[in-house]
């Protein structure tokens, strides 16, 4: 059942798959090719940061993609395939939700491989180090946060959707009417750390994401 | 055209002519010193005029006076409130960093004034420090947030109170009196500039001698830092890049060290230079996070404990942290070298919690049923 879940979803996913691949395999190498060894190790480093974000928007945006084309077809045929299967719902969204991680494996190995790759290729400045297996293991995790979220809204219904707009709204308004009444709380800046400071939801994505540094 | 108009244009033509001006050329020293000199007296006009501006600008100062411990604010009815809510938070952060120390504020208030009065509430806040005599200075501004202004506030009286240590130990500090104890960040960055650091005392510290770190941060070797701090090729450089005026009054000096590679003329025309002059190996805020440190390890009485020592650098830390320079300098180095823990792409803690979220996410999508 899952084989079969995995090579039907494959299709829809693949193109999405092989793109950020490629993406994240060329990443590193990039980073490393703009930089010049000769430069100053800081300048060196900031960098290496700035293109931390690139790294960011990828994992985001893979773990964004596979998970809303693991919903796009029963989204499309309104569910019937599903449920002409004979299988409980919530094996189905394991099955789902399984074969999406497996199309992660592929975006994150091809980055580990840049990374390695890019690290031996290119001199780096003395006194730096470089962190191509943490890197990699923090975009497989971000990746793997990013798809496990989006998986969750993207098989709820309308309502629950909903919800979560609603409870974003909610933080602007009540940010509205504090600044208003003249209170001087800073509640989107708090609902914001509470999500990216750990241990918030996403994390994982914030802090330093260098393939170099100190 | 009428003769009339012939004349007039042929007498324009000769007056072009006549008064063209010379081939351009650019101006001499001494024309130059000669244009500074004329400039001299506008200048000292301008700033008395500044001065009796700010004169009359101290009678206007508000009488709203806000004390929270030895901190004052002054400002006008529509920023009293404003006051109220940054003074006590500022007052308790310098009495936790500077204890006895912070008296000095007592008869140093901080004025809060908007420069439009009729301005918005939104607008930003100004914040200028009152001397002796009522002039206000203005510091900076900050938009109308009490955090803000407290930060603003804290780090203008860490600045007054470390004036109080006397200009050899600020020249030493480079940069602002440290308010806040040390973080994560703080000691991030100092080991970025300890690892990159091009000069061989730096590296030293940084492979684990002591000694090189108390000399890399200038607080040994004062007696004689030209040869202490620097190896001879980082004299050298040095003199490279001595101003054009140095280097034209000893040219002699000059060349036998750039151009003949004489070590002892490096470092004969390096001592020429006033010792404070000659900028430690490691950079100022490598300096301020061991003043950091110090301050962290030595509670609220490390200042006064500070301005008690003898006028040495080395004692005034020691005194700050209440133990020894070389201890503290040990123990910074430490931090420093730790803070590579910091600073990894991932960690343990953070991969668990990543998990969590996903299996969370995935109880919930397993709750949902769009088909029901």
């Amino acid at each position: 059942m899952f084989k079969a879940i995995l090579k039907t979803q494959w299709q829809w996913t693949r193109t999405a798959v092989l793109l950020a691949a490629i993406a994240a395999f060329t990443m590193p190498l990039l980073s490393m090719n703009s930089n010049v060894p000769t430069i100053q190790p800081r300048s060196f480093i900031s960098v290496m940061q700035t293109w931390g974000v690139g790294y960011v928007v990828l994992a985001a945006t893979v773990g964004l993609a596979v998970a809303i084309l693991a919903w796009s077809s029963d989204h499309r045929g309104h569910h019937v395939y599903a449920l002409t299967l004979p299988v409980a719902r919530w094996r189905y969204v394991l099955l789902r939700f399984g074969a999406g991680v497996v199309f992660l494996v592929p975006v994150v190995a091809a980055l580990g491989a840049g990374a390695l790759l890019a690290v031996t290729m290119f001199p780096i400045p003395q006194g730096l180090h470089t962190y191509p297996w943490a890197l990699t293991a923090r975009f497989g995790f971000a990746a793997l946060v990013a798809f496990a979220i989006f998986f969750a809204i993207s098989s709820a219904t309308a309502r629950t959707a909903g919800y979560i707009l609603g409870a974003i709204a909610g933080v602007i308004v009540v940010q509205f009417l504090a600044d208003a009444a003249g209170l001087h709380w800073d509640v989107v800046s708090h609902a914001v750390d509470l999500v990216l400071a750990y241990p918030g939801v996403l994390s994982v994505f914030s802090g330093r994401w260098a393939l170099v540094d100190v | 055209m009428s003769s009339l108009g012939r004349w007039w244009l042929a007498g324009a033509a000769a007056a072009i002519l006549i008064g063209a001006p010379r081939a351009a050329r650019a101006q001499t020293q001494a024309e130059y010193r000669a244009r500074v000199r004329a400039l001299v007296p506008v200048w000292h006009e301008v700033a008395a005029l500044k001065r009796r501006e700010d004169s009359l600008a101290a009678l206007t100062l508000p009488s709203d006076t806000v004390r929270s411990g030895p901190l004052v604010l002054l400002a006008d009815s529509a920023l009293v409130g404003f006051a109220r809510r940054v003074a006590p938070p500022a007052a308790a952060a310098l009495d936790r960093r500077f204890g006895h120390a912070a008296e000095i504020l007592r008869s140093r208030p901080y004025l809060l004034s908007r420069p439009d009065s009729a301005g918005s509430p939104d607008s930003p806040i100004s914040l200028s420090e009152v001397d002796g005599t009522g002039q206000a200075r203005y510091v900076q501004s900050e938009p109308p947030d009490v955090n803000a202004m407290v930060w603003a506030v804290t780090h203008r009286a860490a600045a007054a109170i470390g004036a109080s240590l006397g200009g050899d130990f600020a020249h030493w500090l480079g940069g602002d009196f440290p308010a806040d104890t040390a973080t994560p960040a703080m000691w991030t960055g100092v080991r970025i500039d300890l690892v990159t650091s091009p000069f061989a005392m730096a590296r030293a510290c940084y492979a684990g001698a002591d000694s090189a770190c108390a000399l890399a941060l200038g607080v040994a070797g004062t007696d004689d830092p030209v040869a202490r701090w620097f190896d001879a090729s980082e004299r050298r450089d040095r003199v490279r890049h001595l101003t054009y005026q140095y280097r034209a009054d000893h040219a002699g000096v000059y060349n036998a060290c750039v151009t003949l590679g004489a070590d002892t003329a490096c470092a004969a025309l390096l001592r020429l230079m006033p010792t404070a002059d000659v900028d430690p190996p490691l950079g100022a805020s490598a300096r301020q996070s061991l003043l950091t440190l110090a301050l962290d390890l030595g509670g609220p009485d490390a200042v006064t404990r500070m301005e008690a020592a003898p006028d040495d650098r080395g004692a005034q830390l020691a005194a700050a942290g209440g133990i020894p320079v070389d201890s503290l300098v040990r123990v910074w180095r430490h931090d420093v070298v730790a803070a590579r823990s910091s600073n990894p792409s991932m960690s343990w803690g953070m991969a668990l919690t990543s998990l969590l979220w996903v299996a969370a996410c995935g109880a919930l999508a397993l709750r949902s049923s769009p088909w029901r």
